[in-house]
């Protein structure tokens, strides 16, 4: 027996107190006149004998009572030994924790089944329950008694992420090298199809004696699932699509009712075949009071409820402000990117003057149409701004830049290039700046851009013929800067006439502000950059992100489905997470792929990662605090009753 | 004194007359008169004055006489006064007995057993030197201490409280011995009165007090025990299990359980009083018990009303 707190121990001091009483109280108490003995009877020495040997009783309750309370505080665990013989096994337990567990029969099944599998093991083997979801964690430190394990399952829920089995192969992987016993892995899942990985190679885990796999789907699982997308939205009318799967063998009628901030606005009935889908569309919803979220829901809800709700974020009808700045309001570069930001429905365009620049008012972007209108003290705000994490999309200008401005556009020259045509060739596709648009840059005419020197950790997005960036992506500080590296000016070029240039604008407001078409709609487990100066607020509208991290551009992962608030200086952005689609899927892994996946990986004889182990010795905790407080209570109820019986005096009326 | 006093005193008029109070008077004459007076004047009006209340004569009325002793059936006749004249006033001699052994000596509230012995032997002697009756006493321990024989004399009464003022309570008892002494020496045929806490055999007390008896005298045993003795379980400090208790004569000492004290020893001292009263009925005297709390006129009423019954 150990003890976790063996200063407590301190308090055995207190065994002195009764010990010095008992000295005290031993004295034979002074004689008292009495007028005659004549009708006295002696009690004596065998009285004063059974006094004392009730006294001394009494006392030994009264040091035990102390000893225990000492005892209690001190914490004692007893270490079982576990004499593990070269037969010792460790048996990973994992259980699936993801979304699609969530169905009722399915996580039933599961329970059980890992009941069952922990019961079975052998008592000189070892068990370690492991969740396995998006994160691969054991429920303890150390190993497990059968009894505790199955207490600890008992406890465990499924939750609304999505599991990979490339993941958890990887992470059993480094679970099964620590080992130094034998290793069984027992995987006790729905063995979803949608969890595999593209390569098959990924679920081998290494250094495994055995694996065993535990299916707990079944074909007749009832799954209907819903996700939707929002077709257009503006001026308070919204138009969505929700696609709604039945992933069942069984022909379902369901309703589809769309609802915002104040109740349903639309429903529809629908009927679905088995396996099938179908893509219901509600049009010219009138989203005036949604609250800048709808949620399309399946009536009724089925085994999965996780997946019959689909939330999607929509402007709420009024437009984020972009902060433009600008030295000269009437600066035909200015007008060309106002006009392409307002052209969005979900931006306006707000001019800032280059000669106040104040980072609070910029929000987490801004974009600089002409950079050649800024003054020294404009470029030096500007960067100041960038550095401490904010974005910028900065234009050339067709004037000499100031200084501060050439430093933060690292501009080689301040003078135009010569008036040749220079034509785009080179263009990062993966940029989502110019994604799908690429082609159309290459058709652009370019007549003058600034040199410019690029540096190794810049991104060169688009270059010309002359090996001279046209658009380059810059980290600045903790900030991030696009640079065009020609102006806005129809001498220079023809970009604000060519079609790609609201594309271009609009795509660089939403990449610097951490948006992007696809990134507005995300999955629980997916991550999503949140830029300085912006706070982060769930559905309840509570603030996720603390005052530190507001001073940077910080990367937040979300775990709950909802409607997520970006709220910036420039307004708010709604983002709308949901669970992972491919958790509805419930369609498992086939026999003959169950019967691979056991049979992928090497074994213990070949890896020779683990050593044959002989009379290794395992210890597992137990806490005795319970057994000391009821030893405790007995030993002071006892104590109670002997003082009553033999030290009360009654005193007559 | 205030009205709350002066209507305490009216609700309790026994008040006066509880040992703790009469302890506070400064003397025994005091007390003696207290007790007496208190207990004829409008507290208990008792037509029967004196020790004896047999008839024994007529005696022509003179001034000063007490005009209700009148016989008006003997005027009717005679057309002369004659007042009757008791027994109690012709010679009676009142002999006190009061042991001053140790065990005297203990008290548990505020008057020991040997100073209401005190009271009791004054207010005895005073009642009766008022009878113009003899007065003597007799104080013994483990024997005779002091004796004041019976006399008639004026002074006798101051002679008898001065000595009981002085007294002080001895070592042991020899009861047996004194009362056997006395019976050997009292020839004058009067009233013995025993005060004592009679810590000895009920039948070889009857047995030395028999000859006092046989000889006439009329005998009376104040009994008297402290609150202490009664039920000493509710007395005793700090009563422990186990707990000594120490004789105040012979300072044997004997341990005792606080069970024993409570629930045995009430039932040995009941039992040794009831002897005591066994022996009076068989022997032919009277039993008076009392606890050094109870009222010395509670007492006295007591004691006349016995005496009233026994004629």
């Amino acid at each position: 027996m150990s003890l976790a707190a063996p200063l407590f121990l301190i308090a055995l001091l207190a065994l002195t107190i009764p010990w010095w009483l008992h000295l005290i109280s031993t004295d034979d108490p002074p004689a008292q006149d009495f007028s005659s003995d004549m009708l006295l009877e002696q009690q004596q020495t065998v009285s004063s004998k059974q006094s004392q040997l009730r006294y001394w009783l009494l006392l030994l309750l009264r040091t035990l009572a102390i000893a225990l309370l000492a005892l209690l505080f001190a914490e004692p665990v007893i270490e079982k030994l576990k004499m593990l013989t070269e037969q010792s096994t460790r048996h990973l337990v994992v259980v699936d924790t993801s979304m699609s567990q969530g169905h009722q029969q399915r996580w039933n099944r599961t329970q059980s089944q890992a009941r069952d599998i922990i019961s079975a093991l052998p008592s000189g083997d070892q068990v370690l329950l492991v969740n396995a979801s998006d994160t691969i964690q054991a429920t303890s430190e150390s190993d497990l008694l059968a009894s505790t394990a199955i207490t600890q399952l008992e406890s465990v829920t499924p939750g609304n992420q999505q599991l990979s089995f490339a993941h958890l192969a990887t992470a059993i992987d480094g679970l099964v090298r620590e080992s130094p016993l034998p290793v069984e892995v027992h995987l006790v899942s729905d063995m979803q199809q949608s969890a595999m990985p593209d390569r098959f190679a990924d679920l081998a885990i290494s250094g495994v004696e055995e694996l065993h796999l535990y299916s707990t789907a079944a074909a007749d699982d009832l799954n209907v699932s819903v996700t939707a997308v929002v077709n257009e939205s503006a001026d308070n009318q919204t138009s969505l699509s929700a696609l709604v799967q039945n992933h069942s063998a069984t022909a379902v009628a369901i309703d589809v009712r769309v609802s915002g901030n104040n109740g349903v606005l639309d429903t529809r009935n629908i009927q679905l075949a088995a396996d099938s889908r179908t893509v219901v569309p509600f049009d010219n919803l009138d989203t005036r009071s949604a609250g800048g979220r709808l949620a399309v829901e399946l009536s009724p809800m089925d085994d999965l409820p996780a997946d019959d709700r689909f939330i999607v974020a929509i402007p709420d009808g009024e437009r984020l402000e972009i902060p433009v700045i600008s030295g000269i309001r009437e600066s035909i570069a200015h007008t060309y990117v106002t006009a392409a930001v307002e052209s969005d429905p979900r931006y306006s365009a707000r001019l800032i003057s280059g000669d106040n620049i104040n980072a609070a008012e910029l929000g987490s972007m801004t974009i600089v149409p002409d950079a050649s209108t800024l003054t020294d003290r404009g470029g030096s705000d500007l960067k100041d701004y960038i550095e401490k994490g904010g974005a910028a999309l900065v234009i050339s200008g067709s004037e000499p830049h100031s200084s501060s401005m050439r430093n933060l556009l690292n501009l080689s020259a301040n003078t135009a290039s010569p008036d040749v045509s220079h034509r785009v060739v080179a263009t990062d596709t993966s940029q989502p700046v110019i994604q799908g648009v690429s082609a159309d840059w290459r058709a652009l005419s370019l007549q003058h851009l600034l040199p410019t020197n690029s540096d190794a950790d810049d991104r060169v997005i688009l270059a010309t013929d002359y090996n001279t960036p046209l658009l380059i992506e810059r980290n600045v500080g903790r900030g991030q800067l696009l640079v065009f590296t020609s102006a806005l000016d129809p001498l220079w070029n023809n970009l604000a006439l060519e079609p790609l240039f609201l594309p271009f604008i609009i795509r660089s407001v939403e990449y610097l502000r951490g948006e992007s078409t696809a990134s507005r709609k995300l999955n629980i487990g997916d991550a999503m950059n949140i830029p300085a100066g912006a706070q982060l607020l769930n559905s309840e509208g509570e603030s996720l992100r603390s005052l530190a991290e507001l001073n940077q551009r910080s990367s937040f992962t979300f775990r709950a489905a909802g409607v997520y608030t970006v709220r910036s200086p420039a307004g708010d952005t709604y983002v709308s997470v949901n669970t992972d689609p491919l958790e509805s899927t419930l369609t498992a892994l086939g026999p003959d792929q169950l019967e691979r996946w056991k049979n992928l990986g090497s074994n213990r004889a070949a890896s020779g990662t683990n050593s044959v182990v002989q009379n290794t010795d395992s210890t597992t905790r137990q806490s005795l605090w319970l057994w000391i407080l009821s030893v405790l209570l007995v030993v002071t109820l006892l104590e109670s009753l002997y003082s009553h019986r033999h030290l009360w005096v009654k005193r007559g009326a | 004194m205030n009205a709350a006093t002066k209507n305490t005193n009216h609700a309790n008029p026994h008040r006066w007359l509880e040992p703790s109070t009469l302890a506070r008077l400064s003397n025994l004459e005091l007390v003696a008169k207290a007790v007496v007076d208190g207990f004829f004047t409008g507290m208990h009006r008792s037509p029967y004055f004196g020790f004896s209340q047999e008839f024994a004569e007529y005696k022509a009325y003179n001034d000063g006489d007490d005009p209700r002793f009148i016989d008006w059936n003997v005027y009717a006749r005679t057309d002369r006064t004659y007042i009757k004249r008791f027994l109690g006033e012709t010679n009676t001699a009142l002999n006190l007995l009061i042991d001053v052994s140790g065990s005297m000596n203990y008290q548990s509230g505020d008057v020991s057993k040997l100073q209401y012995a005190k009271f009791i032997g004054a207010t005895l002697a005073y009642l009766a030197r008022k009878q113009h009756d003899a007065i003597g006493a007799t104080l013994f321990d483990n024997g005779i201490r002091e004796v004041m024989p019976a006399a008639s004399h004026p002074d006798t009464l101051y002679r008898l409280l001065a000595l009981l003022e002085r007294t002080n309570a001895g070592d042991g008892t020899e009861i047996h011995d004194s009362l056997q002494h006395i019976a050997g020496t009292v020839t004058r045929r009067g009233i013995m009165v025993v005060l004592s806490d009679f810590y000895c055999d009920a039948e070889e007390l009857g047995k030395n007090l028999l000859p006092l008896v046989t000889r006439g005298h009329e005998v009376v045993l104040f009994h008297l025990l402290d609150a202490g003795e009664l039920a000493p379980a509710d007395t005793l400090k700090s009563m422990r299990t186990p707990s000594t208790l120490r004789d105040m004569e012979d300072a044997a000492e004997v341990r005792v359980t606080a069970e024993y004290m409570r629930d045995e020893y009430p039932h040995r001292i009941a039992s040794h009083i009831d002897s005591l009263k066994q022996a009076a009925n068989r022997y032919g005297f009277t039993h008076v018990l009392s606890n050094t709390a109870r009222p010395l006129d509670d007492l006295l009423q007591q004691y006349l009303t016995v005496r009233q019954l026994q004629r």
